[in-house]
């Protein structure tokens, strides 16, 4: 298809927004804009803060030209178009015709200047433009007495904005009260307050019938009879919709261009968009609304068949003189009405919420604008307010995203798709993702039933700004390095090192031995990468110190550790002790918090021999191990051993005895029980009538992990899932953090799934001495699920 | 090779050898979300993914089940050739000796026993096409009364409500697309947060275009977190309710008299009635506040437009018709129905919910939504079917009532697809006994279910990925499956095995079809001129427009999507309303010291019916693959019960053993269990038998039970 040319004239807000958006929808548009103004297109918001001296220029201006080129967009500043053909779709301008397939009229307003005697006299100003702002900049320095027309929005901008110069300034407002169509007598009074605190003077009630003066101003006569002087008048009274070329090309207008709610006007491929629009009896002044119609138009210019403009709720947020500011619906009371104020005198807040019925039908939030935009819709749908609106509406001061924040990181956000806080937040900081759908691209929430979508959007907000962060962010290992666990363990796998030290060295480690906390790491990541990729030639690489059951102590001896497989002590191993301990001339030995027997002081010379004599396997890998399962219970009263379960755990240890973990894990083998109790393991196998369980200690809970008919199965699942921590744990790493990392679904997943399951058995199987005894055949071909 | 998220695991992409892609609809619930399931063979195996695929309804959104939805259907467990029980021990044998099993059985009973003496039990998950063809393989197979399905679980209330109150049950009355104009929605025993979750954003649009919801739910649910008015109620006081919320509108003068006036009979009758109660006795009686009450009434009633929905909380009790009537008096005293944005709807559970119960599996229906006693719908139907009008059977009776009668003898054998009635039934232990009474089962299924496991043949069924046919979703938009995944191994449509059987009792002649839309095309005339009229929807037009709304009388006609904007269906042209007897007022279980808890049933998200698909897949399993029961903190405290330990629940019926979850979002009076499993965990087995008197649904959401914790088997020492 060819594409569409898109002709905007104007070159304010509304044209750039509409550019903006449908860069952003398709590439199948060209796009050319007609701006009167010679300037590049800037933010016209933003011109009260120039005038103020808070910005410059320079960042009022958006887009260069640069950026229009390379966007493919032809940008033509200070060129009026003259006249518009609609029957062969061309406009005409200065430089010629240009032919259009879409027109859009973004032509904006222009200042109202009311029609009193003067007017054009010297020293009078419009407030409208960045051209008119350079003008008020060039004439305030040198004037004495400034006056602005005009108390509303635009008023008080200009009022602010020319407050820093020397010059005394007035606003001049006809009605009461400054802002009357948005505030009520209070916040007025307010504003009014803090803008005289600023150096702003006011007269209220004041008609402005002439303005005084020969060439130049003097002076303003009111209807009341007074006048006052001034070297300098300021009109910022209102808009009125810049209508000339639309009605020249006899496009329907009234008030403004009259546009449907396609944004469409009454000539065919012509459309209208912002302050230049009459949409069903209503034009529009403020950003909000300009900016919905152009949305609504780039959605329909770029395909979308139904998106539609129904107008926008009257509502206003603003900043002046550093107070928050908003406004809604009608501040009007009668009988059938009821209000609701809050006015905190010491914090200058103000807070008022007019109801109708059992709908909201205006408020006004002055120095706190919490609640805003449930107050807009309330306002606009027409809602009833239900009880937690209320309360939320009421109190005095509410924190809408403070739940968010307080909400733990496990904590599900979409249920239907299994994400939780700490997932979202991960993908928006990490990723920096900025905008809603990609965190539904990245993370899968509220993909399916939207019911979190707002839960995410606010997620993603605080995560923005930086209010809230992940809670297992990973950090650097130690003071040795600035690699976090993951990072560390991609950057051995590409540089391949065959020792801790060598990793040191190739990974610029501040230490060159590294400490306690990551010559251990390193030395278990090693390990597990070469044990993966089939490469781990012999036990002979690392020394003894690595071997969970030999440890190297300060002066040089080693403290030895035999295995008490189902935590019982056989016969043998006493009196082989006691011929060790005699022999080699050792002490004692000692039984450990976790119920171990522990040797200690064995000379270096005989760790072989009495390793031997103990059945110590001269293992040489780094890491935990796996506790020796007991089966040992507790009752109120006592502890008890349960010999019955001795086969068992000796069948469930016997394969995995020599393996290493991230960490030590605590098992317990129990009969009669139905949960954990207490906090002493970290898992549980238990045996009922009719099945086994596999629960672990989660949260302070005891959690049913899996649970299956037979011990033959039940073990299976038990060993995928030692393997699964062994593979997805970083060093260190507890089972019940690994679990919450993971999350006990996410697991089980992996674990269920008979693939998976068949999978992390094989891979458990190739590191052991002897091949895991599992059913499982070896897969030809295995399943991925996405 | 899944690497499971190693941390050493290589990240080498695969290479693609081969794909292919099956369009199909996720079987789990009425959305019938559309979806494709991509199967890639790669050199590390094969791969499977989910892919959304948009339509009117769904857009493409796919919730937990949608995306797993292929898990069952590769797994070990599934049969793909019949099986053979020989010594307590199923093993296969080959399709021939299947049928000259089934042949021989069946021409035996019923020489012996009569024709009546067969049953047909079937299911809500079916395809329009196997429904309408099971009910003809009942009648006019086996020649047979006995048939019935599980839907008569699942929608008999609310259907025999729609059609005594407007003359038609069409699920919604509105199309889905009509949610987001309602300014007020009551949703009533509806957790569509977790049973639909595809469902959920045309109520956030509701919500976000000022629409006022109130949720009445005995637990806070997912749904009821996004309502703005939650009324708590005790659970089966639904009857009470709604007869507070009509003393309020009436007592308010709130009611839309013109509506009532010109659209509606029987409102004075009701008004009368509903004036003999205070509204604050009846909010006692459902223990809601009634300020609560007094808002929910005027909000709704003031409403510019409004809907109601109800699902199973109103409908699965004993008094479930009459509950549901009441709903659907609201909507009529506010002259809330048949405008845009206005109407009510039952939002189905089960896939086909709405077709199934359309076409004929009812024990007194004939397709196309007729009645087995109207002497023109029985001429009419043995014209289509080419038999003698006196051939065809009449009225049987209900799927609870059927598993009595094989218990005590009088049915003998029973053909059942597509169902699990051992956990689904109430009662279950008499469905056990009736299950084991029976001299001959035959089951056609995709696994060996816990019903299964009584069969003397199970028969390996397609998946809905492979079976090709149409279904009707909770809008009543007729929708084709693609399904053309081949079958696996031995396996069979239902509808091939419905014929093979029925050509072996010699009735080849009325069972010849060659694909699923032959038998549309049947059903086509068997439903023209019925209230569900699917005569003018051919598999065309379906493609074509994206799914066809019934009634939709002629080819050139569309799709009627919203209903009764100028008539009702009755004579009349009016909608009734409805006014219980005097005297008629239903009473249900009480607490007793005895049995001093409420005990209400319902689904998890990531299952499905008894779970003998979702419990297959790793992905749904991993959520919850026991069942459990959700107590309130304090209530566990009162009873002794350590969080996460296994707790006994008992009634007069049975008894379960379950671990409790605690839950705030549940009332102190009441506990909570998914109903998704068999065995110890059957919830199934503290529900009594009773029925509700016009539709013979039984009260599965209300039992009184008791509780404590469970007998830990102390070891010897």
């Amino acid at each position: 298809m060819k594409k569409q040319h898109v002709v905007i004239i104007g070159g304010g807000l509304a044209a750039i927004r509409l550019m903006e958006q449908l860069r952003e929808r398709t590439a199948r548009v060209h796009i050319s804009i007609f701006s009167k103004e010679k300037t590049l297109p800037y933010n016209r918001i933003q011109l009260s803060s120039y005038l103020n001296g808070e910005i410059t220029e320079d960042d009022l201006t958006t887009y260069t030209n640069k950026w229009f080129r390379r966007n493919n967009i032809s940008f033509h500043p200070g060129e009026t178009v003259q006249n518009v053909l609609k029957d062969e779709k061309k406009i005409i301008t200065a430089s010629g015709e240009h032919s259009y397939d879409h027109l859009v009229f973004a032509t904006g307003s222009s200042p109202l200047i009311p029609p009193v005697e003067g007017v054009e006299k010297e020293g009078v100003f419009p407030f409208r433009t960045l051209e008119d702002c350079r003008r008020l900049v060039k004439a305030a320095g040198q004037k004495r007495r400034i006056l602005v027309i005009g108390g509303g929005l635009l008023g008080l901008e200009a009022a602010n904005g020319l407050s820093r110069f020397d010059a005394e300034v007035t606003v001049v407002q006809r009605a009461d009260n400054i802002m009357d169509r948005q505030l009520d007598l209070q916040s007025a009074a307010m504003l009014q307050g803090k803008l005289e605190r600023r150096g702003v003077k006011f007269l209220l009630s004041k008609d402005v019938t002439s303005i005084l003066g020969l060439r130049k101003v003097s002076g303003i006569a009111f209807g009341d009879g007074t006048h006052v002087e001034a070297d300098m008048v300021v009109f910022a009274i209102g808009i009125r919709p810049q209508l000339k070329l639309a009605e020249a090309s006899g496009i329907e207008t009234n008030r403004g261009i009259i546009v449907n709610d396609r944004m469409e006007t009454s000539e065919k491929h012509i459309y209208a968009i912002g302050e230049c629009i009459e949409h069903d009896g209503r034009t529009y002044g403020l950003v909000q609304p300009v900016n919905e119609q152009a949305d609504v138009l780039a959605r329909r210019l770029s395909g979308e068949h139904k998106a539609y403009y129904k107008g926008s709720s009257t509502s206003a947020k603003l900043k002046i003189s550093g107070v928050e500011l908003f406004s809604v619906g009608s501040l009007i009371e009668d009988e059938a009405t009821k209000s609701w104020v809050l006015h905190d005198e010491e914090n200058e807040l103000y807070k008022k919420i007019v109801f109708r019925h059992k709908t909201v039908q205006g408020a006004v939030l002055y120095g706190n604008t919490t609640n805003s935009d449930l107050l807009k819709s309330l306002v606009m749908t027409d809602k009833p307010i239900n009880a937690s609106e209320k309360k939320q509406l009421l109190s005095a001061s509410s924190e809408p995203a403070g739940f968010l924040l307080e909400m733990p990181g496990s904590d599900t956000v979409c249920a239907c798709n299994n994400v939780n806080k700490n997932t979202i937040i991960q993908a928006v900081q990490e990723k920096e993702l900025t905008t809603l759908d990609e965190v539904k691209a990245c993370t899968g929430a509220s993909t399916s039933c939207g019911g979190c979508s707002s839960m995410a959007e606010g997620l993603l907000k605080l995560a923005c700004e930086g209010k809230v962060e992940a809670e297992n962010k990973t950090e650097a290992l130690c003071g040795c390095t600035g690699l976090d666990h993951p990072t560390l363990i991609n950057r051995l796998m590409e540089v391949k090192p065959s020792t801790p030290e060598e990793a040191m060295d190739a990974l610029n480690w501040k230490t060159p031995e590294g400490c306690e906390m990551c010559r251990p790491a390193i030395a278990y990541y090693l390990y597990m990468i070469q044990m993966k990729q089939g490469e781990l030639s012999s036990n002979e690489t690392l020394p003894f110190t690595y071997s969970p059951y030999i440890s190297l102590e300060a002066d040089g001896t080693y403290t030895l550790q035999p295995i008490m497989k189902a935590g019982i002590i056989s016969p043998d191993l006493i009196k082989n002790l006691n011929t060790v301990i005699e022999k080699y001339q050792l002490s004692y030995f000692h039984i450990t918090a976790d119920g171990r027997i522990q040797l200690p002081y064995v000379e270096d010379e005989d760790v072989v021999e009495v390793c031997d004599s103990l059945d110590i396997p001269l293992l040489n890998f780094p890491g935990f191990q796996m506790t020796t399962v007991q089966s040992v219970f507790k009752d109120r009263i006592r502890e008890r051993h349960n010999p019955g379960m001795v086969p068992y755990a000796l069948e469930l240890e016997e394969p995995v005895e020599a393996v290493p973990f991230p960490d030590t894990l605590r098992f317990v083998m129990l009969e009669g029980f139905s949960i954990l109790e207490g906090n002493h393991v970290d898992a549980g196998l238990l045996k009922m009538e009719d099945k086994w369980e596999f629960h672990i200690h989660f949260e302070e809970k005891s959690v049913l992990l899996f649970s299956a008919p037979t011990f033959m199965e039940i073990k299976e699942y038990i060993w995928a899932l030692l393997q699964y921590y062994r593979e997805t744990a970083f060093f260190k790493e507890s089972f019940a953090r690994w679990c919450g990392r993971m999350t006990i679904i996410h697991i089980r997943e992996g674990l269920f799934d008979p693939d998976t399951r068949e999978q992390l058995l094989h891979q458990l199987s190739t590191c052991l001495k002897k091949p895991l005894p599992y059913h499982f055949s070896i897969p030809e071909g295995s399943t991925v699920h996405e | 090779m899944n690497d499971f998220g190693s941390n050493y695991g290589r990240t080498i992409e695969p290479t693609v050898l081969e794909e292919n892609r099956h369009q199909a609809q996720c079987p789990f619930c009425s959305m019938q979300c559309k979806k494709e399931v991509v199967e890639q063979i790669t050199t590390k195996g094969i791969k499977y993914k989910t892919v959304g695929v948009d339509n009117p309804t769904t857009h493409g959104r796919l919730c937990v089940k949608g995306h797993s939805a292929y898990q069952h259907v590769i797994h070990e467990d599934r049969i793909t050739a019949p099986m053979k029980k020989v010594n307590g021990r199923f093993k296969s044998i080959e399709w021939d000796e299947a049928l000259d099993i089934i042949e021989q059985r069946t021409k035996d009973i019923q020489q012996t026993s009569g024709k009546n003496a067969l049953s047909v039990y079937g299911g809500g998950s079916l395809t329009n096409e196997e429904s309408y063809l099971l009910g003809k393989f009942a009648r006019v197979g086996l020649q047979t009364k006995y048939i019935d399905y599980n839907g008569r679980f699942c929608m008999s209330s609310a259907a025999s409500a729609a059609t005594k109150t407007f003359g038609v049950d069409r699920g919604f009355t509105n199309g889905i697309e009509e949610i987001p104009n309602a300014k007020c929605i009551i949703l009533a025993g509806t957790n569509i947060a977790e049973c639909q979750p595809t469902i959920m954003p045309y109520f956030e649009q509701a919500k976000q275009n000022g629409a006022f919801i109130i949720v009445i739910d005995p637990r806070v649910t997912e749904t009821a977190k996004m309502a703005d008015l939650h009324l708590q109620l005790k659970p089966g006081e639904d009857w009470s309710l709604t007869t507070a919320l009509l003393k309020v509108i009436f007592d308010k003068n709130l009611q839309n008299k013109e509506f009532l006036q010109n659209r509606t009979e029987g409102a004075e009758e009701l008004e009368a009635y509903v004036r003999q109660y205070s509204v604050d006795e009846l909010a006692k009686r459902a223990d809601v506040p009634q300020g609560d009450i007094e808002q929910a009434a005027t909000i709704f009633a003031e409403a510019g437009t409004g809907m109601i929905f109800t699902a199973r909380g109103v409908e699965q009790q004993i008094d479930g018709h009459q509950a549901v009537r009441h709903f659907i008096n609201l909507a009529l005293i506010c002259g809330h129905i048949g405008k845009p944005g206005s109407g009510y709807g039952a939002i189905t559970g089960q896939a086909n919910g709405q077709g199934g119960r359309e076409h004929g599996q009812k024990s007194d229906q004939l397709p196309g939504y007729r009645s087995i006693e109207d002497p023109k719908a029985r001429e009419h139907m043995a014209a289509v079917w080419n038999i003698n009008e006196e051939d065809l059977p009449g009225k049987g009776v209900s799927a609870y009532e059927m598993m009595q009668k094989t218990k005590n003898g009088e049915i003998k054998g029973m053909f059942l697809v597509g169902s699990n009635p051992i956990a689904s039934n109430p009662n279950a232990s008499i469905v056990k006994q009736g299950l084991e009474a029976l001299d001959f089962l035959v089951v056609v299924d995709l696994f060996i279910s816990e019903t299964a496991e009584y069969a003397d043949l199970v028969l390996p069924s397609t998946a809905y990925i492979e079976d090709e046919g149409t279904l009707t979703n909770m809008e009543g938009r007729v929708t084709w499956r693609q399904g053309d995944r081949p079958a696996p191994g031995q396996a069979k449509h239902d509808w091939e095995i419905l014929s093979l059987i029925a050509a072996r009792l010699g009735k080849e002649k009325w069972f010849s079809y060659r694909s699923a839309k032959d038998i549309f095309e049947e059903l086509r005339f068997a439903s023209k001129g019925g209230p569900a009229d699917y005569y003018g929807i051919t598999y065309e037009r379906i493609k074509q427009e994206n799914g066809v709304f019934w009634p939709c009388p002629s080819p050139e006609e569309k799709g009627r999507q919203r209903l009764f904007d100028e008539s009702f269906v009755h004579d009349s042209g009016r909608a009734r309303c409805f006014t219980p007897e005097h005297g008629e007022e239903i009473i249900k279980e009480r607490l007793s010291e005895a049995r001093p808890l409420y005990l209400t049933t319902g689904r998890v998200m990531s299952h499905y019916l008894t779970g003998v698909q979702t419990g297959k897949s790793a992905k749904l399993n991993a959520r919850y693959f026991e069942s459990f029961v959700e107590i309130h903190p304090e209530t566990a405290e009162k009873y002794g019960i350590k969080e996460n330990d296994l707790v006994t629940l008992e009634s007069p019926q049975g008894s379960i053993v379950v671990r409790n979850q605690w839950s705030e979002n549940i009332r102190k009076d009441t506990i909570f269990v998914p109903f998704h499993w068999a065995g110890k965990q059957n919830v199934n087995r503290l529900i009594a038998g009773r029925l509700d008197p016009v539709c013979q649904m039984p009260g599965f959401k209300l039992a009184a039970v008791s509780m404590k914790p469970a007998e830990a088997q102390k070891q010897k020492i």
